[in-house]
């Protein structure tokens, strides 16, 4: 649905995408990560049809964004960083407005606005002046928008950035009922934890260059990261290090808060031959609580070294 | 005695001016000073100043040295004497203007940037900070006008200028910008974007200029009655323009106008108290503001209860349907959010204009001459308004970050711009229908020539397009919606300067021109319809041209530079 073959920006020498292949399939949730700067914004402001790339393509449902703009802004729905409002409008006007500007008849006008407004629980609000709402609501009425013409694609640059905590949630609601929908959706966030919940896909962009581009599994695996499991047994846990460091699959075992903290390497079915070793050797297993990969880890893994 | 020294350090340490003022004048003569725009204006002022004083003296001294000695020094002293008035009337007619700029974003880009809550945390005082806003940028305006005070000191020997001239100059400047300056100040607080605040107070200060043009004409041709004429005098004394034409007149070959020199220090101490009280007008109702932006008050209820506030008129207004194109429907509401408005502005002109004109005697209204100044006043402001809202049609959007998301729409370059030009001509046409009724009611009646309506309506359209077109280029080249009017009113006043004979045949000066034509005379005068026909060439033609131009380049750019970054980006033409 969405794909880049050899992106790349430059603003006078600074380079913001440097070859850039990127390819999202149909119905998935791609979780777009990097730091400030990596590039992020220009993709998606690029895939909107509001930056021209320096050199490269890119397509959405087939089409050249750059030689079909109309076609792919029928196509795509998009939400920047930072939105602003008319604030001379009310949410209800403003939405309808939008709608117009779609080119959506007048008649399906208002049943259209309403769908939105229920979709993203606001109907509450529909008289309310825009600027009077909250962060939070501003951002749900930036999800109203997009979706007024009911488009495949929806481009979120950081949807979820300054909201409080119950707003996140409910963000992350929407756009889990949103890929029910069937949905394409690329979404951008530094709260990365939030998009390893509902991310099919992520892709790691740093200093304009795709660093990883895949599952989480597919992170695991090709990264080779360790994984870690946490212990705690009742009665001597020295003993239990002990029979836990003479198994050759486990690299590292150190104490913490209480537990043992087991790193071993990633492939491994390993949690039955703790219990099973940890039984032999005496001991009573509490707990065995498999730690997965965090998306933060691997953003952390991924791109050290590579930021200056 | 140390004590009381000791006493008496601390004490004037206290109610130490610089000190009263406190960090914010620090602030402002580091901060603000050193911005890119103060350097601009401050480049442009040197430069307009030197033009002049160089056409001032080679007009009067010239670059033949040919003439006898005694000749040569009549000339010399001549264009001393008119090169001091020129300093000083340039001084006197541009400073406050600039006062008027420098503070007109004073106050609004704190409340802007939310650091005006951050000051409310800390020991200044709303005092302080009008006090240290007013002084730290009057003080850029002190700069320019001491940068005069060499050359003054030198050419007042060769014309002979006395002192009392040059002082009178310069303290009237300082003053009249120091009122300009604290009023900019004061509409800066409620005004939240600058060009407004700077419009209003202009329109305050020309105002004034008028007055002062008014009164001088009614004494010189009419003349009230004796008790009219006693108050005349008292408004002269509290006009600055009529203090500066009274003691620059004594100068001016002639030596006509009323002589009074000795009011001048007499009125530059009253406009001190006056932007004093100003700026105590200010300090309190900063002071509110601060309140509300600190800890989210509760507006004036009597605002409310009008629904003069913004936010509370559109919540408890109902849902506008769209009707017709989307994008005139949005700018509509974004220019006149109350559709009452301007009728109600208009109206108040109207009453104002037609009220003077009753009262004052003479029959004034079956002259020409002041169907002229009417055409011009009404063409001035339509043109003043339709710039601002073509400067600020896109440049708001792009400041308020709306103009990705319409960009992201199916809405094309020619739709977004044929829709804001659409909502700006449905927006001034009351104004422009109220003058071409007034000139047809005036014609129908024999005041005015036929040719009047016809000048107008070969005069205006030009000068509307041409005020649209720089208007929209100007709004999507540049960043904030101050900066766009400012280059859009700019642009004219330099291209008049560069091509004086596109200036002389402005649209506001054809509008005047339009009421005095007189058909006979057209016919019986020797190249009269000649006369006519380059008359109405001149703007239809440059205007007209030069506002399609600027509106095709404007469309050309709706898609470049989209976020301000000074790129290049451009998807959609081929889209």
């Amino acid at each position: 649905m969405i794909e880049t073959q050899k992106l790349s920006k430059y603003y006078g020498n600074l380079a913001a995408l440097v070859d850039l292949d990127l390819k999202i399939e149909q119905g998935d949730i791609f979780g777009f990560i990097g730091p400030n700067g990596a590039g992020k914004t220009t993709t998606m402001r690029i895939l909107a049809t509001l930056l021209e790339p320096t050199r490269g393509r890119a397509f959405i449902d087939g089409l050249d964004v750059m030689r079909t703009g109309k076609e792919v802004r029928r196509r795509v729905g998009y939400m920047p960083d930072f939105m602003g409002v008319y604030d001379d409008l009310k949410v209800f006007e403003y939405l309808e407005f939008f709608a117009a500007a779609f080119n959506i008849e007048r008649k399906k006008r208002k049943a259209i606005v309403e769908g939105v407004l229920e979709l993203t629980d606001l109907q509450g609000k529909r008289t309310a002046a825009v600027d009077s709402l909250s962060r939070g609501m501003q951002q749900r009425l930036g999800l109203a928008r997009v979706l007024i013409h009911d488009p495949k694609v929806l481009i979120l640059d950081e949807p979820a950035s300054g909201l409080d905590p119950r707003a996140r949630i409910e963000i992350r609601e929407l756009l889990r009922e949103l890929k029910r929908m069937g949905k394409t959706i690329m979404i951008s966030s530094h709260i990365l934890s939030e998009l390893e919940e509902i991310c099919d896909h992520v892709g790691i962009i740093e200093h304009g260059k795709m660093v990883f581009s895949g599952t989480m599994d597919e992170i695991r695996r090709q990264m080779g990261i360790q994984s870690k499991m946490r212990v705690r047994v009742a009665g001597d846990r020295d003993r239990a290090f002990e029979v836990l460091s003479s198994l050759p699959q486990i690299k590292e075992v150190r104490p913490e808060d209480g537990y043992l903290a087991v790193t071993y390497a990633e492939g491994h079915e390993i949690d039955g031959t703790i219990a099973r070793t940890l039984v032999q050797a005496g001991l009573d297993v509490i707990a065995l609580e498999p730690e997965q990969l965090k998306l933060d880890n691997a953003f952390l893994q991924l791109t050290k070294g590579i930021v200056h | 005695m140390r004590q009381k020294a000791t006493q008496i350090l601390t004490w004037m340490n206290r109610y130490n001016p610089i000190d009263l003022a406190g960090p914010i004048v620090d602030k402002e003569l580091r901060v603000a000073a050193g911005r890119k725009r103060y350097y601009f204006l401050r480049t442009l002022y040197i430069a307009i100043l030197t033009l002049f004083l160089a056409s001032v003296w080679f007009s009067h001294v010239g670059v033949s040295p040919v003439r006898a000695g005694a000749l040569r020094a009549a000339d010399m002293s001549s264009a001393g004497r008119m090169t001091i008035i020129t300093i000083v009337s340039f001084q006197f007619i541009t400073l406050p203007i600039l006062a008027v700029v420098l503070l007109s974003n004073s106050v609004s880009d704190e409340i802007r940037q939310g650091t005006l809550a951050v000051l409310m945390t800390t020991p200044i005082n709303a005092l302080q900070i009008v006090v240290g806003k007013l002084f730290g940028r009057l003080l850029v305006l002190v700069l320019l006008l001491a940068i005069s005070f060499p050359l003054l000191s030198i050419v007042r020997v060769f014309g002979g200028v006395p002192w009392t001239f040059v002082l009178a100059g310069v303290f009237l400047t300082f003053t009249t910008s120091m009122l300009g300056g604290s009023l900019s100040l004061l509409a800066s607080i409620s005004i939240r974007q600058a060009y407004r605040s700077t419009i209003l107070v202009i329109l305050i200060l020309v105002f004034l200029f008028l007055a002062a043009i008014a009164i001088h004409t009614w004494n010189t041709v009419g003349g009230p009655p004796k008790w009219l004429k006693e108050m005349t005098g008292f408004l002269r004394f509290l006009n600055p323009y009529a203090i500066f034409y009274g003691v620059s007149s004594t100068l001016l070959p002639g030596g006509g106008g009323p002589q009074i020199m000795n009011g001048w220090f007499g009125h530059c101490l009253f406009m001190v108290f006056l932007s004093s009280g100003i700026a105590l007008l200010a300090t309190i109702r900063l002071r509110k503001v601060m309140l509300t932006e600190a800890f989210g008050g509760e507006k004036n209820s009597l605002r409310r209860w009008f629904r003069l506030d913004r936010k509370t008129f559109i919540e408890r207004r109902a849902i506008r349907p769209i009707r017709g194109e989307c994008v005139i429907w949005k700018e509509l509401q974004r220019i006149r959010p109350r559709t009452i408005q301007p009728f109600l502005f208009y109206g108040a002109m109207a009453l104002f204009i037609y009220t003077i004109t009753i009262l004052v005697p003479g029959r004034i209204v079956l002259s020409k001459t002041f169907h002229s100044w009417f055409a011009g006043i009404l063409v001035l402001t339509g043109l003043i308004r339709t710039a601002s809202l073509a400067a600020g049609s896109v440049a708001s959007e792009r400041e308020g970050r709306c103009w990705p998301l319409l960009l992201t729409t199916l809405l094309d370059e020619k739709q977004i711009i044929r829709g804001k030009v659409v909502a700006i001509l449905i927006d001034t046409a009351p104004l422009w229908i109220w003058l071409f009724l007034h000139t047809v009611l005036f014609t129908a009646i024999g005041v005015l020539d036929p040719l009047a309506p016809f000048g107008l309506l070969l005069t205006i359209p030009p000068g509307i397009l041409f005020f649209i077109g720089l208007g929209m280029y100007f709004g999507t080249r540049l960043k904030t919606v101050t900066g766009a009017v400012a280059v859009t009113f700019a642009a004219p006043i330099g291209m008049s300067f560069l091509f004086p004979l596109l200036g002389f045949a402005n649209p506001i000066f054809c509008a005047a021109w339009s009421m005095q034509l007189s058909t006979e005379d057209l016919l019986t005068e020797p190249f009269g319809l000649v006369f006519l026909g380059s008359f109405a060439a001149a703007p239809i033609i440059v205007y007209a041209t030069l506002g399609l131009v600027f509106l095709w380049q404007a469309r050309c750019r709706v898609r470049r530079d989209v976020f301000g970054l000074g790129q290049v980006d451009v998807i959609g033409p081929r889209g």
